[in-house]
């Protein structure tokens, strides 16, 4: 009985002690929980807002970091107003945006596939596909001491999704007639967070641009829109004067979808271009050829470049225009095996990068390396194609944009070291050094040399351009020539992208040789632009020289010279070239003092190669049609020679090649207007012991510089 | 002598189970919570406070009515403010809201920007008369955040008031 009645009151003290404790939960209850769904919806409220802010800023800027950065300081500081706020509730919050949360499960959307891929890092942005989101992730947690509330934890999830339907339906459509135009039509569907569709969108809400071929500008396209509820959308398009786009262009479009809390997201109906180039230099070559390797050019309008020519496109095919997204978004894969070889194609990325030219295409702006824009029609997309294997002639490269926002810039492969007056450029096959500052050095008469390997040393080659005129040495009526008398002159610009380099200058400065003295008006202007790809055999040079009053000099005027030896010591031991008619002459330089040569020691039947080698080391300039063209004719035929010398010091080996080769009488004058302008490889090798010259490097790869052996393009197509 | 005993026991358990209950009723008495009718009204005007403001929060109420794009007050969003409050406040209710805009302060906290609230008011937006709140019969507080589009982080301090008790 006692017993009994122990058992009752302690079950009546338990149930007791429960009733308060659940009275006294139900009253936290109220306050806690306005207190936390507050924060919950603010959280979300500059979410959207960071996440809209970060949209625009990135569309706008083309480059994540300021962004980001922004984001992250818009996310911390509203973190910071909210302790602050409710720090007299006594609520301690922790927020987290390291986590990541996947939001686009891998999948197929009408012939796009896409990875698994997630939001992390706080914001996220796939783009420039036919599946594109933005998206922002971020936790918190909360505990309110004061109340007894502890652990509570909360996500959140911010996006937009864009879905279009860009394959089969959309690539094979005829169009809808509306009022007699033809419009195509592009399907979307566009969700935001928790699948929720978003369905409150208009006109205002889209863009889409496609590419006017008559200007060579993306423009923007003419919309209807049509919302067709549940979040799905059929975009009606025509051309910005409400006309059909034309046939060639309206599959490429880029759309740009802005929900009404201000969050971007950009998707195009297209994630590649795939190019078919055939190279034409070395088809007659049936072993390996492992430095043919093009430097090419891509403009936004689908048309490619090899030394500024645009390349010959076969039959009907017609170019397809590059999308303006980030330039750091552009890579380029490339086939090895042939056009068939499909694996490579999908993962072989080969060198590329993005340059900035001015609006002539022609020379290159200061911000030639600048990758924080969007690709645009004053840029070049260059990349490096390669013909190495035995049989190879027909490559495909692939132009793709990746989708993944945080795209890293290329990695820098191409290196530049400043060594006092000198400018040495190392592309991972040579060093080119330039005087870069004046043009020309005091004493010396060169302005570019190659050396090879990745620093400058003694084995190397000069050059000097466009040497012309001499005067009596020692002045003023000395027994013996210096010459060139004047040389172009100017500070060489130099800037490095990842994979290429340029030095460029435009000016008419003038140096006179034998003064040592330089002056910013000659009789000339001259455009020289030197472009180093990386890891190639060879650099590119342009030059662009008009001259603009009548000079007259004494006799003598070369193109390009190539030097070795001098002050650095260094002698090349042979020369060589190719004759008109495709065989090669080569003897070795005089082993004493040659002296001055008259013109007759020179040769006139050159062909497109001429060199300075040894067993070891051997470099070569290979002109252009161009260039032997304007050296013919600049005084007319039979007066161009190729002069191999020794300086009359014997201190210097020279290959000169001359339209009006050294003499010692007379004087020669160069009218006003009269152009030079010609392009040119220079390739380094490996040295030679002279044989039939058949295998020799000069012979084998001359072609890649002459016009008629241009690649050309055999097919492009694009893909999702 | 077996029989005393067991009476003995007897009136010991009695005494002891009126012991406990006497202690148990006189500790319920002070465990109690306070007057429900209090404490459930403040509950409730804090609750009406956060249904308030929030379901104006929902409505993107705060993003044009009081801070314009570039963050500057907007001319005359008080009385806005005021009259909006004022039609959604039932007879016997009567409120006081001070407004802040969370800024960063030119100070530092261990090397993070410090973040303060700087208030926006310039007069007191209210229904009541001065003194009010001093002889109401339950107040209650209310903390309230809110951003707007434009990334201004507004606090609200809703202080709301029965004039006379339930």
């Amino acid at each position: 009985m006692a017993a009994l009645v122990m058992v009752l009151l302690i079950f009546s003290v338990a149930i007791s002690v429960y009733n308060a404790q659940t009275q006294y939960q139900q009253l936290l209850y109220d306050q806690t929980s306005q207190v936390i769904q507050n924060l919950r919806e603010d959280f979300g409220r500059a979410l959207v807002d960071v996440l809209a802010n970060f949209t625009q800023s990135y569309s706008q800027l083309a480059e994540m970091e300021t962004p980001r950065f922004r984001a992250f300081d818009m996310y911390t500081f509203w973190t910071a107003a909210a302790a602050r706020s409710f720090a007299p509730e006594g609520i301690q919050l922790t927020f987290n945006t390291s986590g990541q949360e996947l939001v686009q499960p891998a999948g197929t959307f009408f012939g796009y596939s896409t990875p698994n891929e997630y939001v992390g890092n706080l914001t996220k942005l796939y783009w420039y596909a036919p599946q594109s989101f933005s998206a922002i992730y971020s936790t918190f947690d909360a505990n309110i001491t004061a109340l007894g509330f502890y652990d509570w934890h909360e996500e959140g999830l911010y996006l937009l999704n864009v879905t279009m339907d860009a394959g089969p339906d959309f690539q094979t459509q005829s169009g809808t007639s509306i009022n007699g135009v033809t419009y195509y039509q592009l399907n979307l569907t566009i969700n935001r967070e928790n699948g929720v569709m978003v369905d409150d969108l208009g006109a205002s809400n889209f863009r889409v641009e496609y590419y006017d071929q008559p200007s060579n500008l993306w423009m923007n396209a003419t919309l209807i829109v049509g919302n067709n509820g549940g979040g799905n959308y059929t975009l009606y398009v025509a051309n910005a004067n409400g006309q059909m786009i034309p046939q060639t262009y309206w599959k490429y479009l880029m759309l740009f979808t802005q929900d009404n809390r201000g969050i971007i997201v950009e998707s195009y109906t297209y994630t590649y271009i795939d190019y078919t180039i055939q190279e034409n230099a070395l088809t007659s070559v049936s072993g390996s050829k492992p430095d043919e390797t093009y430097d090419l050019e891509m403009l936004d309008n689908g048309t490619m470049l090899w030394y500024n020519t645009p390349l010959v496109v076969s039959g009907s095919v017609n170019p397809i225009p590059i999308p303006l997204a980030p330039v750091k978004q552009f890579r380029v894969n490339s086939t090895v095996n042939g056009p068939s070889d499909l694996t490579n194609l999908a993962s072989n990325t080969v060198p590329s990068q993005v340059e900035v030219w001015n609006p002539d295409l022609l020379t290159p702006s200061l911000q030639f390396a600048n990758w924080q824009l969007r690709f645009n029609s004053s840029e070049k997309l260059v990349f490096e194609i390669n013909y190495g294997n035995a049989g190879i002639h027909q490559q495909t490269a692939r132009i793709c944009w990746l989708t993944d926002g945080d795209a890293a810039i290329p990695a820098p492969l191409v290196n530049i070291t400043i060594n006092g007056q000198f400018t040495d450029i190392t592309n991972g096959q040579y060093t080119l050094r330039l005087v870069a500052n004046g043009g020309y050095s005091v004493a010396i008469d060169w302005s570019m040399s190659m050396s090879p390997g990745t620093s400058y040393g003694s084995e190397h080659i000069e050059y000097t351009l466009t040497g012309v005129g001499w005067s009596p040495y020692p002045p003023p009526n000395g027994a013996g020539s210096w010459f060139p008398d004047i040389l172009p002159y100017g500070t060489w610009t130099i800037i490095a992208g990842p994979i290429r380099a340029v030095a460029f200058r435009d000016t008419s400065a003038v140096w006179g040789s034998l003064n040592n003295t330089g002056s910013a008006n000659g009789p000339w202007s001259h455009n020289e632009t030197i472009l180093i790809p990386y890891n190639t055999k060879y650099w590119q040079l342009y030059e662009n020289l008009h001259w603009t009053t009548t000079y007259t000099d004494n006799v003598y005027y070369d193109f390009l010279t190539m030097i070795s030896g001098g002050a650095q010591g260094g002698y090349v031991a042979n020369w060589a070239y190719q004759t008109a008619t495709g065989g090669v002459r080569w003897n070795s330089f005089a082993s004493t003092n040659g002296g001055s040569p008259a013109a007759s020691n020179g040769y006139t039947d050159f062909g497109y190669w001429y060199s300075q080698f040894q067993s070891d080391f051997g470099e070569a300039v290979m002109p252009s049609t161009a260039f032997v063209n304007s050296l013919t004719n600049m005084f007319g035929h039979g007066n161009a020679h190729l002069t191999p010398w020794v300086s009359g010091d014997y201190s210097r080996h020279v290959l000169d090649d001359d339209a009006m080769p050294f003499t010692t009488t007379g004087t020669m004058t160069l009218k006003a207007n009269t152009p030079e302008v010609w392009t040119a490889g220079i390739w380094l090798f490996n040295g030679y012991t002279p044989g039939t010259f058949s295998d020799s490097a000069p012979q084998i790869y001359y072609k890649m510089f002459v016009e008629q052996y241009y690649p050309t393009i055999m097919n492009i197509t694009a893909g999702i | 002598m077996k029989q005393r005993r067991g009476i003995a026991r007897l009136i010991e358990v009695i005494l002891a189970s009126v012991l406990l209950t006497s202690s148990l009723s006189i500790s319920y008495y002070y465990l109690r919570p306070a007057n429900p009718n209090v404490q459930r009204g403040i509950d409730d005007l804090d609750k009406y406070g956060f249904d308030l403001l929030g379901s104006l929060a929902q409505k993107g109420g705060f993003d044009d009515t009081i801070l314009n794009q570039t963050g500057a007050p907007l001319p005359d969003w008080q009385h806005q403010l005021q009259i909006a409050l004022g039609s959604m406040m039932p007879v016997g209710l009567i409120f006081n809201v001070t407004v802040y805009e969370a800024v960063y302060s030119s100070g530092s906290i261990s090397g993070s920007d410090l973040v303060v609230l700087n208030l926006l008011n310039t007069q007191n937006i209210t229904n009541s008369v001065p003194g009010a709140f001093s002889y109401a019969a339950q107040v209650s507080q209310v903390t309230f955040v809110y951003t707007t589009s434009s990334f201004y982080t507004l606090v609200f301090l809703l202080q709301l008031a029965r004039t006379s008790a339930r």
